[in-house]
């Protein structure tokens, strides 16, 4: 007999990781002696091309009985979410000074301005294609589910799974985004995104599941048209960038002639790379027109963004028509201000002692100082405020961390710091061995004999006074699995004929994990100053010996 | 990177991730290297691992409530192996226990065991039955039984074929198992089927048997032992290894590829039949329909037609008219039943002539068509088929007038045939539900004291030895500088290790030998008790086995008692006319251990007295019953005494508990010789319970590779005095740390497994060949005497000369090699002579230290 499946309801076409992951199918078959539907989840990193998947690339299978509906529900979370890792690792160039870095040693702080980079596998070849002998770490993927179905013929089981059944969902794009059960109610007000019904989210064959990414990065009611949304939909667009930063939002940037009220202001090391992450071109459901990042700068917070420069991110100037490929579903610019290196090789078109920079995505227009204009601009506006690096300690603890939208995000412990060390010292009393021609006391006899040594080391950070906007940034912190402390080289200016200051080489990251188990969010009726302080743990498994 | 585990899991290599946070301990101790049963204690470790990512995928999402089964299967085990830094510490199996789900957080506990663990698990449930011995497996044919009287040891040279009959892996053997008794008598012993395997009498003047009873009759029909007679067994190492290759496991021992070993046998003898369970019954069953007979004159025949309507033929047998054609070698006695549905019209009358003839005269009493008599006088009937009466010829006769309806014929021979060609499955001889396979492992383990160390480097892999072979005999490790000597020490006296006595137990078999030993002695023959005679006891071992004792019989009137044969048999009574009578009857035996002893010539047992160069006492055997009826003038000697009728002091051992048992007053008795105790105990026990010994209980510094490097042969020098490692707890898998050892003082060296050197003296100044009992067991019986010896490659074995044997003491500079001797060679002579021109033939030189 000829039983065809349904998928009603699956995940959007790009989803978070950590969130429901739920497919609901049906069958008129139902029925049937001992039916059960059969889910395989199908996960390869490098699979772009789903046709050449196998079942080594299948993860795991399911089977679930009907319910009186003669539907299955299923939530994939618990599975999916265990396929990425998180991935500080990229393809691409670093600063000058590092060129010759393998793919192996390549860390995004080590990334330069000229162009933006991909959220994808680690060791990846020119094109993506994985290098098959070093491991891939798959920060955004895809997974795809084959449904099928089983049940009593006789005295034989039927069982029926085709990869390439027609009613398979399309593979569904993941990256390491939060569980949205933890974030606010969404503000849906007029979202829709096609004529089916009020709320786009709810449409048919959707899983009426809320995304914070989507929350943020689309917005009615904008009245900037620069860019493109799928079927009837005029005025969604991107918005915010997938950085943490505050939710206040600043009515008046300081621009002459200006003014926006989608402005996200942080503080920020002018020593610490920054990472600017968003989802970028065509999808399902939109087209994403983010040309270039702009780059602005002004040597005082008061003053108008007089410096510019972008990162490139597009090379077509028209709109992207087609989907992108997984690899580059996210990207990131990461700006290094001491040196900064930004499109067409410009070394330094932000003064490195800028007190604010700010970044936005641009449109395409061949004339770059109109591109590069706050009118062109097709995202919201991000706002770094340089601290003075008089007022923080030296040195400062630079962190990379996963922020809550899975991508990578940096800040800075300036405030007081203290490092700990507590070691063990497992020993044993030797005695010499008689076994020898001679008795030599002096030669073998060590009596107390330490055999291991075990450091734990422990940094206890402070920031330095925060405004109560940026404590939604620590709270990211804290609640982010994925630390590192970023490290590495100085380069005096004396030793880089380029350079205007000294310069740092962050060529290390330094896994730690956050020992806090308490976070308050303060808050006051104006905007206070605050003091976190935070401990960090050396996560590496090395023991500090030299002998053992 | 530390510890790691690394496991298979559907070909692929996966790494299991741990919490790497825990210090993880194991245990090993000399207990469970020496009794495999207590793998639970230390062979194996629980882990907690984390839900991670990658751990999810190993275990298939087996959280998930909905999942089933791809790569990895929750019931099975798979491959692990314990890796610190890299270097495999521990290999083995895991499996998974429970996965715990707190909200979303998983944590898998799982169990890692080592080789030893998992060929526990594997076995402790499955039975000999149950084992793959088609390996064994080789067609029938009476070469078995001729080959089987040859040493396998020198199989190279008999044949170009390699069937477990010619390697050694398994042996056909005559043992006492009890008689067939005639039907009709009861009492009397049906010789055409069981012969007595005595000879006949002893005298100075014949050279065979003049008794048809007995099996070394000579007269013109002879009374061989028939084939079926003759019972399989195998070699003990054979079935030993195939336990564990069937678990997964080879097995590397020295001792079990030594000759020595490789001479003990498990006789198959499980069902109480005489006949072989491979054998099979002769069936030729067929139905006729629509005669009509209307005569009343006896003479008239009306054919039968055994071609037409044939339900079974097992053995092909061919028709002729109205005859079955019994090819010769399946004549015999037949278990006929007939059953028929007539129509009767008519009668006459009738006479005692119409009841003559072969088969199948009837007459009809009466109208109403019943009864009906037949050749018959019960249903079924046994009938003879001889060569007088083949073919075999069925055909109606009688008078009356009467429809034959249908008529059905069935043929069955009595005794299940091994016919020529037949594939011989071991495993068939094996009751179900009996006999486990880890109680013969760890009775075997008992009786040699065997230590199970799994093989450091060579995955899936056990080494097995002897305590006495292995213990001490590995590398010296100085741990003097290793022990805490700033922790506690505790030095105990071994008296808390052994004391009391040992028991060594044996099953009490249903043999009349064991039986009426048993009324004679109450205890069973063979076992014993050691008392340790120390002045603190509290406890009593006690060693258990599968096996019950083999008691041998001394074939009668052979030349002073030099061949002697297994009791098997059990002792039936049978009342008759209120008279008693003893019987021999066969019995389910219970399973023992038997040593395959040399193979002794006839100028040995034989008349030594009668004149001429006319081999003595021969024997005979037929194939079938009563075909191919083939002499032998030797006989493999089957018993419990390693070199029975030789005795060597120092080399010849019981293989019981007891020596001093006996039960056979005319078997040659060696008392004062050892039994297993003896050579695979006393060193141990004594070492143990010696005033000088010592337990120490330490604080040591080890790293994993160097309890991984261990193969618990070691002799641990700390100071000035060696030590073997009883146990060492609480060592960490993680990272080197101190941990709990255990040692107990060796007081001296263990005398190994006896062995004997031998040197063959070339007779025409040549090289001259050295060997040892554990290469050429059997080379005892020769020493005085000369042999030719055989050498080369693969099958091209050409003789190389005649040799002297001398018994001969270690020698460094010798190559001891095995060596093919003649004496085996050929299956018509033994062929040891007394000349250095190697001609003629002579008897071995029966050595009996100790006597």
């Amino acid at each position: 007999m000829s039983i065809v499946l349904q998928v009603l309801q699956q995940p959007l076409q790009i989803t978070p990781s950590n969130t429901n992951h739920v497919f609901n199918v049906s069958s008129s078959a139902y029925t049937l002696t001992d039916f059960q539907y059969v889910v395989d989840v199908y996960f390869k990193g490098n699979l772009l091309n789903w046709s050449s998947a196998t079942t080594d690339n299948r993860a795991c299978r399911l089977k679930a009985r009907p319910n009186i509906y003669g539907n299955a529900i299923v939530d994939l979370e618990e599975i999916v979410r265990t396929f990425l890792t998180a991935n500080p690792r990229f393809t691409g160039d670093t600063y000058p000074y590092l060129n010759y870095a393998s793919d192996v040693n390549k860390i995004i702080t080590l990334a330069d301005a000229q162009r933006t980079i991909e959220y994808n596998g680690s060791n990846l070849w020119a094109g993506g294609t994985p290098n098959a002998s070093l491991n891939q770490m798959w920060h955004v993927s895809e997974y795809k589910a084959v449904f099928g179905y089983t049940y009593t013929s006789g005295s034989s089981t039927v069982e029926e799974v085709d990869f390439n059944a027609a009613w398979n969902p399309n593979p569904v794009v993941i990256f390491p985004g939060v569980d949205n059960k933890i974030i606010p109610a969404p503000f849906l007000s007029a979202a829709t995104i096609d004529a089916q019904g009020a709320n786009w989210f709810a449409q048919n064959n959707k899983n009426h599941l809320y995304y914070d990414l989507f929350r943020h990065v689309y917005q009615s009611g904008d009245t900037n048209t620069q860019w493109s949304c799928n079927n009837d939909i005029a005025d969604c667009g991107p918005r915010e960038f997938l950085n943490a930063a505050g939710t206040w939002y600043y009515d008046i940037i300081s621009q002459p002639d200006y003014v926006d009220t989608r402005v996200r202001r942080r503080s920020h090391h002018p020593d610490c790379p920054i990472i600017v992450s968003f989802l970028n071109g065509k999808n399902d459901y939109f087209t994403n027109d983010i040309y270039s990042i702009a780059v602005r700068g002004a040597l005082t917070t008061s003053d108008p963004y007089t410096y510019s420069g972008e990162i490139a991110n597009r090379s077509s100037t028209s709109l992207p028509s087609t989907n992108e490929d997984t690899n580059s579903v996210f990207k990131m610019g990461v700006f290094y201000l001491p040196y900064n290196n930004t499109s067409g090789n410009t070394l330094n078109a932000i003064p490195t002692n800028s007190k604010k920079v700010c970044f936005y995505g641009t449109t395409y227009n061949s004339d770059r100082n109109n591109r590069l204009n706050f009118s062109s601009r097709t995202t919201e506006v991000l706002e770094f405020y340089m601290q003075d690096r008089s007022c923080i300690n030296k040195p400062p603890i630079h962190v990379l961390f996963l922020n809550g939208r899975g991508m990578w995000d940096t800040f800075t412990f300036g405030g007081k710091q203290v490092r700990k060390y507590n070691i063990s010292r497992p020993s044993y009393r030797q005695e010499v061995s008689l076994n020898k021609a001679f008795y030599d006391i002096g030669s073998y006899q060590r009596g107390t004999r330490i055999y291991e040594q075990d450091l734990d080391l422990k940094w206890e950070c402070e920031t330095w006074y925060l405004d109560q906007n940026d404590t939604q940034i620590m709270q990211e912190i804290f609640m982010s699995p994925e630390v590192y402390i970023i490290d590495g080289t100085v380069i005096q200016d004396n030793t880089c004929q380029s350079c205007l200051e000294e310069i740092r080489l962050y060529q290390n990251l330094i896994p730690v994990v956050i020992e806090d188990k308490d976070f308050i969010v303060l808050k006051k009726q104006y905007q206070k100053l605050y003091q976190y302080k935070m401990t960090l743990q050396y996560a590496g498994f090395k023991r500090q010996r030299t002998q053992g | 990177m530390n510890l790691q585990i690394s496991c298979q899991v559907a070909g692929n290599t996966e790494y299991i991730e741990l919490f790497g946070t825990d210090s993880l301990t194991m245990d090993i101790s000399y207990a469970e290297i020496q009794d495999i049963t207590k793998k639970n204690s230390s062979y194996s470790k629980e882990f907690n691992v984390p839900g991670s990512n990658n751990n999810n995928y190993v275990f298939n999402y087996f959280f998930d409530l909905n999942q089933i089964p791809l790569n990895f299967t929750p019931t099975k085990k798979f491959e692990a192996q314990l890796l610190y830094n890299g270097y495999i510490i521990q290999s083995g199996y895991i499996r998974l226990n429970s996965v715990n789900v707190v909200k979303e957080q998983k944590t898998y506990n799982i169990t890692f065991y080592n080789g030893i663990g998992d060929v526990v698990s594997q076995i402790s449930d499955k039975f000999l039955y149950q084992l793959d011995l088609s390996s064994l497996s080789h067609p029938w044919s009476f070469d078995v039984i001729k080959q089987s009287t040859l040493d396998p040891n020198l199989f190279p040279l008999t044949s170009t074929t390699n069937y477990s009959y010619q390697n050694g892996k398994t042996y056909w053997s005559v043992f006492n198992i009890g008689y067939e008794y005639s039907a009709n008598s009861q009492t009397q012993i049906d010789y055409t089927l069981t012969p007595l395997v005595e000879f006949s009498s002893q005298g100075l003047n014949f050279t065979g048997g003049t008794n048809p009873n007995f099996f070394d009759y000579t007269g013109a029909t002879k009374s061989p032992v028939n084939d079926f007679y003759f019972k399989p067994s195998i070699q003990i190492k054979e079935l030993y290894k195939t336990i564990f290759s069937e678990a997964g496991y080879q097995v590397e021992s020295s001792f079990f590829n030594t000759n020595y070993f490789e001479k003990l046998y498990l006789p198959l003898k499980f069902q109480d039949s005489i006949y072989n369970v491979n054998g099979t019954r002769l069936c030729y069953n067929f139905t006729n329909s629509g005669y009509t007979v209307n005569t009343c004159s006896p003479s008239t025949f009306t054919n039968l037609n055994p071609g037409s309507g044939i339900t079974c033929n097992n053995f092909n047998l061919s028709t002729s008219g109205r005859s079955i054609v019994f090819p010769t070698n399946l004549l015999g006695q037949y278990r006929v039943s007939v059953s028929w549905n007539i129509t009767v019209s008519a009668t006459c009358s009738v006479s005692s002539a119409d009841i003559s003839g072969q088969f199948g005269a009837w007459r009809i009493e009466n109208l109403t068509g019943a009864p009906i008599n037949r050749v018959f006088t019960s249903d079924p009937a046994i009938i003879n088929i001889t060569s007088a009466i083949n073919p075999y010829e069925l055909y109606i006769r009688g008078r009356g007038s009467f429809k034959v309806n249908s008529i059905t014929l069935t043929f069955e021979s009595v005794i299940p045939f091994l016919t020529t060609g037949t594939t011989i499955d071991y495993a068939l001889e094996f009751t179900n539900t009996e006999y486990k396979q880890i109680d013969f492992i760890t009775s075997v383990n008992k009786a040699f004291n065997l230590v199970c160390v799994p093989h450091k480097t060579k995955p899936n892999t056990i080494v097995i030895e002897p305590v006495i072979d292995y213990i001490g005999k590995g590398r010296v490790l100085d741990w003097t500088a290793q022990i805490d000597w700033d922790s506690p020490m505790n030095i105990f006296p071994t008296t808390n290790i052994l004391n009391g006595s040992l028991s060594y137990n044996l099953r009490e078999d249903q043999d009349y030998t064991n039986q009426q030993f048993r009324t004679k002695n109450n205890r069973t023959f063979g076992t014993d008790i050691v008392q340790l005679n120390q002045d603190y006891k509290d406890q009593s071992i006690v060693f258990d086995s599968l096996f019950s004792p083999c008691i041998d019989l001394t074939v009668n009137a052979n030349q002073i008692s030099q061949i002697t044969q297994p009791n098997l048999s059990s002792i039936g009574v049978v009342n008759l006319s209120g008279l008693t009578y003893q019987t021999f009857k066969p019995i389910k035996n219970l399973p023992k251990m038997i040593f395959r002893g040399a193979t002794l010539p006839n100028d040995n047992y034989g008349d030594t007295q009668q004149s001429g160069a006319t081999p003595l006492s021969i024997w005979y055997a037929a194939q079938y019953r009563q075909q191919n009826i083939t002499s032998f003038d030797r006989w493999t000697s089957n018993n419990r005494f390693t070199t029975y009728p030789f005795s060597y002091t120092g080399f010849s051992h019981y293989i019981n508990w007891k020596s001093s048992d006996n039960y056979d007053p005319d078997e040659f008795d060696f008392p004062s010789q050892q039994d297993l105790y003896d050579i695979y105990y006393y060193d141990y026990v004594s070492d143990i319970i010696s005033p000088e010994n010592k337990l120490l209980q330490a604080k040591i510094y080890l790293t994993p590779y160097e309890i991984a490097d261990l193969e618990f042969n070691e002799k641990i020098l700390i100071r000035n005095s060696y030590w073997r490692i009883n146990k060492i707890s609480g060592y960490n898998l993680t990272e080197p740390s101190l941990c709990n050892i255990e040692l107990i003082k060796l007081t001296k060296d263990y005398t190994p497994h006896p062995v004997k050197y031998f040197d063959l003296i070339s007779c025409t100044g040549g090289t001259d060949y050295h060997t040892t009992s554990d290469l050429n067991y059997n080379m005892y019986a020769y020493v005085g005497n000369y042999v030719n010896i055989f050498t080369g490659a693969t099958t091209a074995y050409t003789s190389i000369g005649c040799f002297q044997v001398v018994e001969g003491t270690p020698n460094g500079n010798y190559d001891y090699e095995q060596v093919f001797i003649g004496s085996g060679y050929t299956s018509s002579g033994v062929a040891v002579y007394d000349n250095c021109n190697c001609t003629g033939r002579t008897a071995f030189d029966i050595v009996q230290q100790n006597y």
